[in-house]
C-alpha cells in the first residue's frame, strides 16, 4: 500500500503540518497577550457599554428666612419616557399616557411612534400622582426618572437674592448660585447592567451609591418684614410710575440684611425663561450691583467723617448765600434764595448743600478719599453673593475743587445702594464697618455645619462720632426734611436724598432718584432702612417720594417686631398731625403767595418764570405739617 | 508466519478513527452549546425565540451526522466519478446566487440561494466541489503535475469557483478557495516555478479588488487601529477585543459573556470564537484549538496513509480548509488580520457550513477505513503467494495500477 506515495509527498504533507502548527503557535501567543497581558487594560474600556448610569438626583438644600420659615425647597418630579423596542401595544400605550398626564393623544402616540432611538421623551416633571396612575394600569416599555424641581413658597419675594435653578439643577444667579456648592448636594450612582441598546438586563447586577443631599441655608432675611418690603415696594413703584423701587433693611449691629428687594421682578415658579433679555434685567439684584449718586443721603457720611476729625460739632455755623462760586462756576443750593446763617444742624434739616460744600473743603481731597475708601465705597464688602457691584470714585488727580464740592454733597460720587447703607450703619452704630451678609447657618442632616458670626471689617471712626450723629438725624426726622418718615412714638433718625441723573456726561432733564435713609431707634440703632426710588414721576423729592415709604416700611417692622413705643408718643403725635389747611395760592404774585405761606410757618421753593403762581404742590385742601414745603409753579 | 495467520483468524474489518470522530463530535456538541450562548439574547429579541438559533444548528448537526455515516459508507472512489458533477453542481449553485428571486440578499451580499424551507449557502459547498474536482484532477495527472498541462484543469476550475465568489461578494471564501487551490497543487507536485507564475496575478488581484469596493479599505484602515473607529468601521472588531480581554486566562463562565448582549455583531456566526474566549478564557481558546489540531493532524495523517493518490489529494484538500479556515477566523477575530466573514469549522451557527463540514469528515473517514481494508487486502495478498518475491512482484504491479 501507499506505494504510490513518495518520499516528496509525505514531505510536502509534513510541511504542511508544520505550517498550521506554526500558524496556531503565532495565533495563540496572540491570544495570550490579548487576554493575559492586555486583558484588563481592553476590557476595563468595555465596562462603560455594559453599565448604563442611572443617576441618583441628590435633593437640593431648601433656604429659610431667620426664623426657620421655608422660601425655598424641591420635591420630586418624574420624567416619562417611552422606549420603542420594549412596547407591546403602540395605541394603548398612547391612550394612558395621554390620559394620566392630560396631553393630546395624537401628540403622544406619535412620540410613542417615534423610531430609531431608544428612548423618546413624552413629558417632564410630572408628580407622583400621575406615576401612579400610570403604573396602576402598568404598560410595557414606558420609564420614569426621577428629577427634582424647585418651588418657591412665596413666588415673588426675594427673587433677584434667591437667583432660581437650572433645568440641569443647578443655580443660576443669586444665593442659589453662591451656595450651589453647599445646596446641590453629591449625585449617587445607580449602575446596571445592560445590552447594547439600554435595555436592562433580567439578571442585572446593580451598583448603587447613596446620593448625598444638599445642605440647608438659613439667611438673615426676615420673612415677615421681607413681605412687607416687597408689597409697600410694588404700591410705591407703581404709584410714582418709577423704574425701579429698590430698598434695603439691615441691622447696623450685625451687617445682617433683614430684607431687601427691587422691583419690578418675577415669580421665581414661573421664571420668564423665553426671554433672556428680560429675565437678565430683572434678575439684577440692583441694591448690590448698580452704584449711582446718591444726593443727599451721602451728606450722612460727609457730616460723620467731619466730626470724626474735629472740623465741625453741634455748635459749628456756616452762612448759605444759596450758591458758591468755585473756581468761577456757580454751583447751587436747592434754595436759590439760600438758606442764611446756620448751624450743622440747620445745615442737615434743610439739607443745605451750601454747608457740606464748606465742610468738605475743610476735610480736604487727600483725608475725604481716605475715609471713602475705609467705608469700602470702592471696594465692596466681600458680601456672599454674585456680582457685588462697587462705587465708583474719580481718579484723584482729575478731581477739581468743583468735583470735592459736589461730592461733599453726594454727587460727581457713585455708591451701590449696599455700599451707601453700610457706610452710614458704621457711621450710626459707633463707627464699625461690619460685613454686610445673607446667610447666617448651613446646616445638614447632622446640624448646623456653619455659623456666622457679624464681623467688623474695622473701625472706620471714633465711637463719639455716633452719638453726636444720631441725635442730630433724629431731628431731620422730626423736625427736618425727614418728617414723611417720623412716626409717633419712634424715635427714627434718617435723612433725604434727591439726585440729579445724569445720562452721557450732562444732567438728564426730568431724572431723578429719590431716596430715604432712615435708622432706628437712634441710640444703638437696630434697623437700617434705604429706600431708593428711580425715575419717579411728577414729585421726585426724596422727602416726599421716599420718605413715606421708608416710613411704612418701619410701619411694618414696627408691628412684625411688636416694638413698644416711646413715653413721649402722644407729644410726638400731636406735632407730627398734619394740622395746617393749605389754601389756594393760585394767581397771586410771588411776594403774596411768600408773605403768606412764611405767616403759616411754611417754607416754600418755587420754578418757572412766570409773575402769577399757576400750580402747587401740595394742592389746595390738602393737610400738611408746620414747616412744610410748598412748591408754586409760576 | 505467525502474526500472519493471527491475521487471517482474525480480519478486523471493521475500521473507524474514533479520535478524528470523537474530536469532531467534541467540536460539533461544543458548537450547539455554544451557538445557543451566544444567540440566546439576541435570537429572543429577533425572533422571540431563544432557541432560534440552537433550533437551526441542532438540525444542522443531525443533517450532518446523516451525511457523514453516509459518506463513511461511500467509497471515496466512487466520488472519483462524481468529479464533473461535484464541479458542474457548484458552478450553477454559485451561478443560481445572481437570479433574482432564488438569490438572497444580506449584508450588500448576494451569498445565499432561497430554498424555501431553508437558506443555502452554494459558496460552502464549492469550496468542497472543487477540492473533489482537483484532487481527481491532479490524480488523473500523476506525474505529469510537473509540466502546465497536469495543473491546467484545477487552475481553471479554482479560478472559475474564485471568480463567482468575488462576484457575491465574499473576499474571504474565494480568498478561502484559492489558497487551498494553492495547498493542493502543492500537495500534489506542482513545481515551485509554477507558484511564482501564479503569485503573479494574486499580487495584481488583491489591490484591485481592494479599491473596487471601498468598505474594503476603510476595514484596512479600521483594523490598523481600531480603537480610532471604535463606532465605525473597528466596531465589531473592538467588541471581539473586549470579548477576548474580558475573558482573561481562565473565562468568565458558560452563559456569562456580556458581549453577546448585542455588543458583538455576529456572536454566533464568525465571531463565536470571541464569545468562546470570553466565556472560558485563553484555557479554553487552547483546549479548542488544540481538539483542532488533533482533527488537522489526523486528517493529515489519513492523507498520508491514503491508499490512492486520489485519497491523499481529497484528505489534504479537506483537511486544508478545516485548518485554513480555523486559522483565518482566530485571526480574524484577534484582530491579527483585517477582519472578513469566515465561520469556525464545526462550532459557527450556519447549516450548510456544518453539514458540509461533517460529510467531508465522513470522507475523511472512508478514506482512512479504505486505507485499512487496503492493508489488509495486502496481507491477504501476501499470505497467499508462495514467494515473498512473488508478493513483492504483486506489490509493484499494484503500485503500477494506481
Amino acid at each position: 500500500m501507499q506505494k504510490y506515495t513518495s518520499i516528496s509527498i509525505r514531505k510536502r504533507l509534513l510541511a504542511m503540518i508544520i505550517l498550521v502548527t506554526f500558524f496556531l503557535s503565532l495565533l495563540i501567543i496572540r491570544l495570550l497577550y490579548l487576554q493575559v497581558f492586555a486583558g484588563p487594560n481592553i476590557s476595563s474600556r468595555a465596562y462603560s457599554q455594559w453599565l448604563r448610569d442611572l443617576p441618583l438626583r441628590a435633593s437640593r438644600g431648601n433656604i429659610y428666612d431667620r426664623n426657620g420659615a421655608l422660601l425655598a425647597s424641591s420635591h420630586t418630579t418624574f420624567d416619562i419616557y417611552v422606549r420603542h423596542a420594549d412596547i407591546v401595544s403602540e395605541q394603548r400605550c398612547a391612550t394612558l399616557l395621554s390620559s394620566a398626564c392630560g396631553l393630546d393623544y395624537e401628540d403622544v402616540l406619535e412620540k410613542v411612534q417615534k423610531r430609531g432611538y431608544s428612548e423618546v421623551l413624552i413629558v417632564k416633571s410630572q408628580e407622583k400622582e400621575v406615576v401612579n396612575k400610570i403604573l396602576e394600569s402598568y404598560e410595557e416599555g414606558i420609564f420614569f426618572t426621577e428629577n427634582t424641581t424647585r418651588d418657591y413658597t412665596y413666588g415673588d419675594l426675594l427673587t433677584q437674592i434667591l437667583g432660581f435653578v437650572s433645568s440641569d439643577g443647578n443655580g443660576q444667579g443669586g444665593l442659589e448660585a453662591e451656595y450651589n456648592k453647599y445646596l446641590k448636594g453629591i449625585d449617587g450612582l445607580n449602575m446596571v447592567e445592560s445590552d447594547l441598546k439600554g435595555t436592562t438586563l433580567s439578571n442585572s447586577l446593580s451598583y448603587y451609591v447613596n446620593a448625598i443631599d444638599g445642605l440647608n441655608l438659613t439667611l438673615t432675611i426676615d420673612l415677615r418684614i421681607q413681605r412687607e418690603v416687597e408689597s409697600i415696594l410694588s404700591a410705591a413703584r407703581l404709584e410714582n410710575g418709577a423704574k425701579s423701587a429698590s430698598c434695603i433693611v439691615m441691622d447696623p449691629q450685625t451687617g445682617e440684611i433683614l430684607a431687601m428687594s427691587s422691583k419690578p421682578s418675577y415669580d421665581l415658579n414661573d421664571v420668564p425663561r423665553d426671554d433672556i433679555e428680560t429675565l437678565l434685567n430683572l434678575s439684577k439684584a440692583l441694591p448690590i450691583t448698580d452704584a449711582y449718586e446718591p444726593g443727599s443721603t451721602f451728606k450722612v457720611i460727609t457730616t460723620a467723617i467731619a466730626l470724626n476729625e474735629g472740623i465741625t460739632s453741634k455748635h459749628s455755623y456756616y452762612y448759605c448765600p444759596g450758591y458758591r462760586i468755585v473756581n468761577g462756576v456757580r454751583i447751587n443750593c436747592h434754595r436759590r434764595s439760600g438758606h442764611g446763617s446756620q448751624s450743622l444742624q440747620d445745615g442737615l434739616n434743610n439739607s443745605c448743600n451750601c454747608v457740606f460744600m464748606e465742610i468738605v473743603r475743610q476735610i480736604g481731597l487727600e483725608k475725604f478719599y481716605r475715609y471713602l475708601e475705609a467705608f469700602g465705597i470702592s471696594t465692596g464688602y466681600n458680601l456672599d453673593f454674585p456680582g457685588e457691584g462697587k462705587g465708583v470714585l474719580m481718579p484723584k488727580s482729575l478731581v477739581k475743587d468743583g468735583d470735592l464740592f459736589r461730592m461733599g454733597f453726594g454727587q460727581s460720587v457713585t455708591v451701590t445702594q449696599l455700599g451707601l447703607i453700610n457706610s452710614v450703619c458704621a457711621a450710626i452704630n459707633g463707627g464699625r464697618l461690619m460685613q454686610p451678609y445673607f446667610v447666617k447657618q448651613i446646616s445638614g442632616e447632622s446640624g448646623v455645619l456653619y455659623e456666622k458670626q457679624p464681623t467688623t471689617l474695622r473701625q472706620v471712626l471714633k465711637e463719639s462720632v455716633s452719638k453726636d450723629l444720631d441725635p442730630m438725624l433724629n431731628e431731620v426726622v422730626s423736625k427736618g426734611g425727614g418728617k414723611h418718615a417720623a412716626i409717633a412714638g419712634y424715635d427714627i433718625g434718617g435723612k433725604t436724598g434727591t439726585a440729579q441723573k445724569y445720562e452721557n456726561g450732562a444732567i438728564a432733564e426730568g431724572k431723578y432718584v429719590a431716596s430715604f435713609m432712615g435708622f432706628y431707634p437712634t441710640d444703638t440703632p437696630r434697623y437700617c432702612v434705604l429706600v431708593v426710588i428711580d425715575e419717579p414721576q411728577g414729585a421726585y423729592y426724596g422727602g416726599v417720594v421716599a420718605a413715606p415709604v421708608a416710613k411704612s416700611v418701619f410701619e411694618a417692622i414696627f408691628k412684625v417686631c411688636e416694638t413698644p413705643k416711646n413715653e413721649n408718643a402722644e407729644e410726638q403725635e400731636k406735632l407730627l398731625e398734619a394740622n395746617i389747611e393749605l389754601p389756594s395760592f393760585v394767581g397771586m404774585t410771588l411776594t403774596e403767595a411768600a408773605r403768606k405761606i412764611t405767616s403759616m410757618g411754611l417754607q416754600y421753593l418755587t420754578t418757572g418764570e412766570g409773575t402769577y403762581v399757576k400750580d402747587q404742590l401740595a394742592a389746595p385742601g390738602s393737610m400738611v405739617f408746620e414747616g412744610s414745603v410748598v412748591l408754586l409753579m409760576f | 508466519m505467525k502474526i500472519a495467520k493471527f491475521q487471517i483468524k482474525k480480519p478486523k474489518r471493521f475500521r473507524l478513527d474514533f479520535t478524528l470522530l470523537i474530536a469532531v463530535l467534541l467540536l460539533v456538541g461544543f458548537g450547539i452549546l455554544m451557538v445557543y450562548s451566544a444567540s440566546f439574547y439576541s435570537a429572543a429579541l429577533t425572533y422571540s425565540d431563544k432557541m432560534f438559533f440552537l433550533k437551526k444548528q441542532v438540525a444542522g448537526a443531525v443533517i450532518g451526522l446523516i451525511a457523514l455515516v453516509t459518506m463513511y459508507f461511500i467509497s471515496y472512489e466512487n466520488l472519483k466519478k462524481l468529479k464533473w458533477v461535484a464541479m458542474g453542481l457548484s458552478l450553477i449553485l454559485l451561478a443560481l446566487v445572481f437570479i433574482p428571486g432564488i438569490g438572497v440578499r444580506v449584508y450588500g451580499a448576494k451569498r445565499w440561494i432561497n430554498l424555501g424551507l431553508f437558506t443555502l449557502q452554494p459558496s460552502e459547498i464549492a469550496k468542497f466541489g472543487f477540492v473533489l474536482f482537483a484532487a481527481a484532477s491532479l490524480a488523473e495527472a500523476k506525474e505529469k503535475v510537473k509540466g502546465f498541462s497536469g495543473i491546467f484543469m484545477t487552475l481553471l476550475a479554482g479560478c472559475l469557483v474564485c471568480l463567482l465568489i468575488i462576484m457575491e461578494p465574499n473576499m474571504s471564501i474565494t480568498i478561502c478557495v484559492g489558497v487551498t487551490m494553492l495547498s493542493m497543487l502543492f500537495i500534489g507536485g506542482a513545481r515551485w516555478k509554477h507558484f511564482a507564475l501564479m503569485a503573479i496575478p494574486v499580487i495584481i488581484f488583491i489591490p484591485v479588488l481592494i479599491l473596487m469596493e471601498p468598505y474594503r479599505l476603510r476595514r484596512l484602515v479600521a483594523f490598523i487601529d481600531p480603537f480610532k473607529s471604535a463606532t465605525g468601521e473597528g466596531f465589531q472588531l473592538v467588541q471581539s477585543l473586549y470579548g477576548l480581554a474580558s475573558g482573561g486566562l481562565f473565562g468568565v463562565g458558560l452563559f456569562n459573556s456580556r458581549q453577546k448582549y448585542l455588543f458583538l455583531p455576529f456572536a454566533e456566526s464568525d465571531f463565536i470564537f470571541s464569545i468562546i474566549a470570553e466565556e472560558f478564557g485563553f484555557v479554553g481558546c487552547l483546549v479548542l484549538i488544540a481538539v483542532f489540531l488533533v482533527v488537522i493532524i489526523r486528517g493529515i495523517i489519513i492523507s498520508m496513509k491514503a491508499p490512492t493518490r486520489f485519497g491523499c489529494y481529497l484528505a489534504s484538500g479537506i483537511t486544508t480548509i478545516i485548518a485554513l479556515q480555523l486559522i483565518i477566523n482566530v485571526a480574524v477575530v484577534t484582530g491579527s488580520i483585517p477582519p472578513t466573514g469566515l465561520p469556525l469549522p464545526f462550532i459557527s451557527a450556519g447549516s450548510t457550513s456544518l453539514v458540509v463540514f461533517m460529510a467531508a469528515v465522513g470522507v475523511l473517514l472512508n478514506i482512512d477505513k479504505q486505507a485499512h481494508l487496503a492493508s489488509l487486502e495486502s496481507i491477504k495478498i501476501g499470505e497467499s503467494s508462495l514467494f515473498r518475491g512473488l508478493n513483492l512482484f504483486h506489490k509493484k504491479e499494484k503500485l503500477n495500477k494506481v
